[in-house]
């Protein structure tokens, strides 16, 4: 681990900085990614399948479903309603 | 994000609908085309009609090694074609599946034999980059999800296991399905059908779970299996020398039968769609499984 070009400090060559944030590119990166997209889609009301992890759905009031298909960073949306397609596009 | 509109491909599988009759089409045309490109196959090439001629007897001695054999094996991309044509097959293609389980067996020592076999399944590959699975809109809910097995006993020349085939289709389309290598050596023909039985139980369990969760309630999924056999030896608690040593599986399945989740269901050879998953079948048989599956030509 060594401190970036142009950004190194004379007298504290062997310090390193502490992330606040995560960056792209770290080994952690695909992990936070994941768990923010799974925070947004329980946030807003849908069950991650316990059978297929890579599945979402969610009860409409009239009585249809709305699933939502994780694969990776492609998604695929199915419903019969077009308003909650577009509602959970947005 | 990109909100790309209405879907027309996912993971390399091109979609097509059509709302008035109620169907939904998956085919792969443009990656195969690709792999056919990638592997020298082009419009020269003659196609076949089965992806495995019955004359392939694959082993793992299928010629003596011989130095030059070595060299010439060595620049061949045996690994890299079936993992093109596996890819293939586990998106639409389960028409190969029984051929590319044949093939990945020799993955670590391929012989010039197998390579004749990948380059088949190649050329039958070129005959049908447009075929595809078709769903239809299904009003009958309520026997949506079916299962098919079949079993091929000691289909594979090296260790003489035999071979389990499944396919369950879902809105008269399949799927899940799988072409496998037995992981232990059958006895008969009953305990090979036996086994796949017990994968065919396990699939059909998660697969029950999983359209539960999709809002599709079905009381029970029916398996169909062309072996009245081992349909009795789930069904009645007959003790018999032949069998008395087939023992954790038969609890397993019994089990799963009696508390009506899954049922095993009778159906003839002529009907079960799986033949295909097992072992090389001739043209018209292997069309006739496409059609009770509805693997169609777009």
């Amino acid at each position: 681990m060594s401190q970036p070009d142009g950004f190194k400090v004379t007298g504290k060559e062997n310090w390193v900085c502490k992330l606040k944030k995560s960056l792209y590119g770290l080994k952690q990166s695909p992990r936070q990614w994941y768990k923010r997209f799974d925070n947004f889609m329980i946030e807003h009301g849908y069950t991650r399948s316990q059978f297929d992890n890579c599945v979402y759905f969610r009860k409409l009031l009239d009585g249809s479903f709305i699933y939502l298909l994780l694969y990776v960073d492609d998604m695929l949306i199915a419903s019969k309603s077009k308003v909650e397609i577009d509602r959970l596009k947005a | 994000m990109k909100d790309l509109g209405e879907a027309k491909k996912i993971i390399g599988m091109e979609i097509q609908r059509d709302k008035i009759k109620g169907t939904v089409c998956l085919t792969q045309t443009q990656y195969l085309k690709k792999i056919l490109e990638r592997f020298g196959i082009d419009g020269k090439t003659k196609p076949v009609s089965t992806p495995l001629a019955p004359h392939f007897k694959l082993s793992a001695s299928m010629s003596p090694r011989t130095a030059e054999e070595r060299k010439h094996m060595a620049q061949i991309p045996y690994a890299n074609a079936v993992g093109a044509l596996m890819y293939a097959m586990v998106c639409t293609r389960l028409d190969i599946s029984h051929d590319v389980s044949m093939v990945s067996r020799y993955m670590h020592d391929p012989r010039k034999g197998h390579w004749q076999a990948v380059k088949w399944i190649l050329r039958y590959i070129h005959g049908t980059t447009d075929i595809g699975l078709k769903f239809e809109r299904d009003d009958r809910l309520e026997q949506n999800l079916v299962g098919y097995m079949d079993s091929d006993y000691t289909g594979d020349l090296d260790k003489r296991r035999s071979t389990t085939g499944y396919v369950f289709t879902l809105a008269k389309g399949p799927v899940s399905w799988r072409s496998t290598l037995q992981s232990i050596v059958a006895l008969s023909t009953t305990e090979a059908e036996y086994m796949a039985v017990t994968k065919a139980f396990k699939e059909a369990i998660w697969l029950h779970g999983l359209i539960e969760d999709l809002g599709i309630i079905q009381e029970h999924v029916d398996v169909y299996c062309d072996s009245q056999s081992a349909i009795y030896l789930v069904k009645n608690q007959v003790h018999h020398s032949r069998t008395k040593h087939i023992d954790v599986r038969f609890h397993f399945v019994r089990e799963i039968m009696d508390e009506g989740e899954i049922l095993l269901q009778k159906i003839g050879t002529a009907d079960n769609p799986t033949d295909m998953l097992t072992k090389c079948v001739s043209r018209i048989k292997f069309q006739h499984c496409w059609d009770l599956i509805n693997i169609f030509r777009y």
